[in-house]
């Protein structure tokens, strides 16, 4: 390379050098920008189907431009994989008919500026309901035939809604169960147990989908006790046996299965943790079993090293109840085999050692021939309902006593806990009983309120529902 | 020298750059009509087919297997003809055992499925015959992929395709993959009990008429009680080919 060469290439790259240098006095042409607030008069919204969306919008802005905004509502469904989204309008002010399903759904408006292009946007959430889309369901059974009514959380009552969208058919006369209504992967399965039938309905509109044998790969002879959902676990009784199915699965036909073999008849109550799955107790060999719903199998429980307070899988006595307590804890109520003594056992069935207590109850009247059981969440206390009253046991202090004492002559028909599963925040949440009556040929229901002691709020109840027919079973339907 | 080359430097390297700009124009496929053996990844028998008339109807003397096929490059304005042939010092089965049937690619097609008609003869129910196929020049197309394994994401091909053809119950492919979680080990005795349990005698788990665990989970506990009833009726347990006793995993 020549000298004049490298001269030329050495100019340029001072050049270069020198020009990065150069100052950047920093002239150029600011404008302020168009400064915009959208303002809407409703945030957070709640639909009850069938109606429309009215959101008006207004838009606060420090240069307003006679080229205006362009506008776009859309709904998303919260939480839905894969996003779903739904333009609802383009105007400045929204008005649309919601046809979507019940749900969370959150409303963006979107307010683009003609002049800049700038674009600007505000998020409300949106509850789409139905009048059916939380509340306690109520089955009253009327001349031989059932149906459902609802009391919404605002104390509205809906009559004979089953009926009024199934075209007038009824549910079979001793229709007793509807299973605690869970929601897994953005569906809401609510099953409906007669004696010799079990339905599926929709969550929205309670439509009738699907009959007895469409469960089953081989369907039993019809004789359906329960039906557990949990996560994707699903569990079904009947006549003692157990027919499961993993939802944890590839997409496909996937229906209940054969029961685990084996000579087993199942006691219908419902433990499940996350980490054991469903913890059975079979009545025949008087112990504990885990049960695989994927592979529709029963395990028994190891025996643990050293001596226990009692073993999960050689109880020896006869269950008269069990149920979650604060979880994973579980709580077992039993009677021995001369139906004579009580007892309550404490356990972890998660654990290598699962036994935490065992309690023989000295003084429990009314217990051995109870009817209806509600367990607490928080406290060591079992609910239960003989004749016309309703006790409290108290595990640790081995007593039990009324609580509430209906009049004389009335039937107790059924008894729940108040769970909200949408809403776990809620204050009443696993503190609220509902109680359901028959008293003098009327159907009620009794909220009652638990304190901090596990007794009812001021010894009673604190609203009353009047008007069913003869009640055979509350639920609480959570939003999905 | 060094003065010259900084003319020569500079034209190239605009040229090069000018030459960097220009659009390029899509190639089309220029290599000569090909076709072959088409593996889908998914199917359990994308390598090779067990045909055995053991799991057909007594009555059934013959049937017809189909292999997928694709071609190398463009479809044709017209049908055109695939000329298949059996590798004779890799094959034990005789034409009596197989008929090649006509094999052609329709116009306008880029698939086709070679048809072999295999028939039921006597001596299939002690021998498996293997049958191994090439794909040989024709008029129309030249061997495609001589041999290409497929993955999840693209199916494999060849040129040869091995066909095995007996008349006795034939372990399924998919047994020690799939089946066994449900049915445990292969014997004779258990496979035939299965499909008389199920009424079925492929168990797929891809494809589109795949089976699900919860359907496989139930043929399982089906034959499992099955065996059950069956024990206890005979008073003894049923044992394989093998005098092993046949046990299932589910209960």
């Amino acid at each position: 390379m020549t000298k004049y060469s490298i001269n030329i290439i050495i100019c340029t790259l001072a050049a270069l050098v020198l020009a990065s240098c150069y100052k950047d006095k920093g002239n150029y042409d600011y404008r302020q920008i168009n400064e915009v607030i959208l303002k809407t008069d409703r945030e957070t919204i709640n639909v009850i189907l069938p109606d429309s969306l009215k959101v008006n919008l207004t838009i606060e802005q420090t240069q307003p431009n006679p080229a205006g905004f362009s506008f776009e509502w859309v709904l998303y469904l919260s939480g839905g994989t894969p996003l779903q989204r739904r333009v609802l309008d383009t105007t400045q002010n929204l008005k649309a008919r919601i046809t979507e399903l019940p749900g969370t759904y959150y409303l963006m408006v979107y307010a683009r500026d003609r002049n800049t292009g700038v674009e600007f946007q505000k998020r409300l959430n949106v509850s789409v309901l139905t009048p059916y889309s939380e509340g306690w369901m109520v089955v009253e059974e009327n001349n031989g035939a059932c149906d459902i009514s609802m009391i919404s959380p605002v104390d509205t009552i809906f009559r004979n809604i089953y009926s009024t969208t199934n075209s007038g058919e009824k549910l079979p006369a001793g229709t007793f169960r509807i299973p605690e209504i869970k929601t897994y992967n953005g569906d809401q399965k609510i099953y409906i147990i007669s004696p010799a039938d079990m339905i599926q309905v929709t969550y929205a509109d309670f439509r009738k989908l699907s009959t007895f044998n469409e469960f089953f790969w081989e369907p039993p002879v019809p004789k359906p006790q329960e039906y557990f959902v949990n996560s994707f676990d699903d569990m079904m009784l009947n006549d003692g046996k157990i027919h499961s199915r993993s939802l944890n699965a590839p997409a496909g036909l996937n229906k209940l299965n054969l029961p685990p073999s084996g000579n087993h008849y199942i006691a219908p109550y419902e433990l499940y943790t996350s980490s054991t799955g469903y913890v059975v107790f079979d009545t025949v060999s008087q112990s504990f079993l885990k049960l695989n719903t994927s592979s529709s199998s029963l395990t028994p429980f190891p025996t643990p090293a050293g001596t226990r307070l009692f073993y999960l899988n050689n109880i020896g006595k006869k269950l008269l109840y069990a149920e979650l307590n604060a979880n994973p804890k579980c709580y077992a109520y039993f009677k021995n085999n001369n139906d004579d003594s009580l007892f309550a056992y404490g356990f972890n069935p998660s654990v290598t050692n699962p036994d935490l207590d065992k309690t023989e109850i000295l003084n429990s009247p009314g217990l051995l021939s109870a009817k209806l059981f509600v367990g607490s969440r928080f406290l060591p206390h079992l609910y239960y309902v003989n004749g016309h009253q309703i006790y409290k046991l108290d595990i640790p202090a081995k007593t039990a006593a009324p609580i509430y004492t209906f009049a004389a002559g009335t039937e107790i028909r059924a008894m729940k806990m108040y769970r909200n599963l949408k809403t776990t925040t809620d204050p009443n949440n696993n503190k609220l009983i509902a109680v359901a009556t028959h008293e003098n040929g009327e159907g009620k229901v009794y909220y009652f309120p638990i304190s901090a002691t596990g007794n009812f709020t001021n010894n009673t109840y604190s609203k009353v529902f009047t008007g069913f027919n003869k009640i055979n079973e509350i639920t609480f339907k959570s939003l999905r | 020298m060094v003065k010259h080359l900084k003319h020569i430097y500079l034209p190239v390297f605009l040229i090069l750059l000018v030459i960097a700009c220009k659009k390029s124009e899509l190639t089309s496929y220029t290599q000569p009509d090909m076709i072959y053996f088409y593996k889908d990844h998914y199917l359990t028998n994308k390598d090779s087919i067990v045909y055995s008339f053991a799991v057909k109807s007594n009555s059934l003397q013959a049937d017809t297997i189909r292999i997928p096929m694709r071609i190398m490059g463009v479809a044709a304005g017209h049908d055109r003809s695939v000329h298949i042939q059996a590798v004779a010092d890799s094959s034990t089965a005789s034409p009596e055992h197989y008929t090649i049937l006509p094999t052609t690619v329709k116009a306008g097609e880029f698939t086709t499925n070679l048809s072999l008609l295999v028939h039921r003869k006597a001596d299939l129910k002690t021998n498996e015959l293997r049958l191994l196929l090439e794909i040989a020049a024709s008029e129309d197309f030249l061997p495609g992929v001589y041999h290409s394994a497929s993955s999840p994401s693209m199916g494999g091909g060849s040129v040869r395709f091995p066909v095995r053809i007996n008349d006795y119950l034939t372990k399924p492919l998919n047994w020690d993959t799939f089946m066994t979680f449900y049915f445990g080990s292969y014997s004779q005795v258990k496979y035939k009990l299965v499909i008389d349990v199920t009424g079925r005698t492929e168990f797929p788990n891809s494809g589109d008429d795949r089976l699900t665990p919860s359907e496989m989970t139930y043929f399982g506990k089906a034959c499992a009680y099955y065996l059950e009833e069956y024990n206890k009726t005979n008073g003894t347990k049923l044992t394989d080919e093998t005098g092993q006793e046949i046990t299932f995993p589910l209960l």
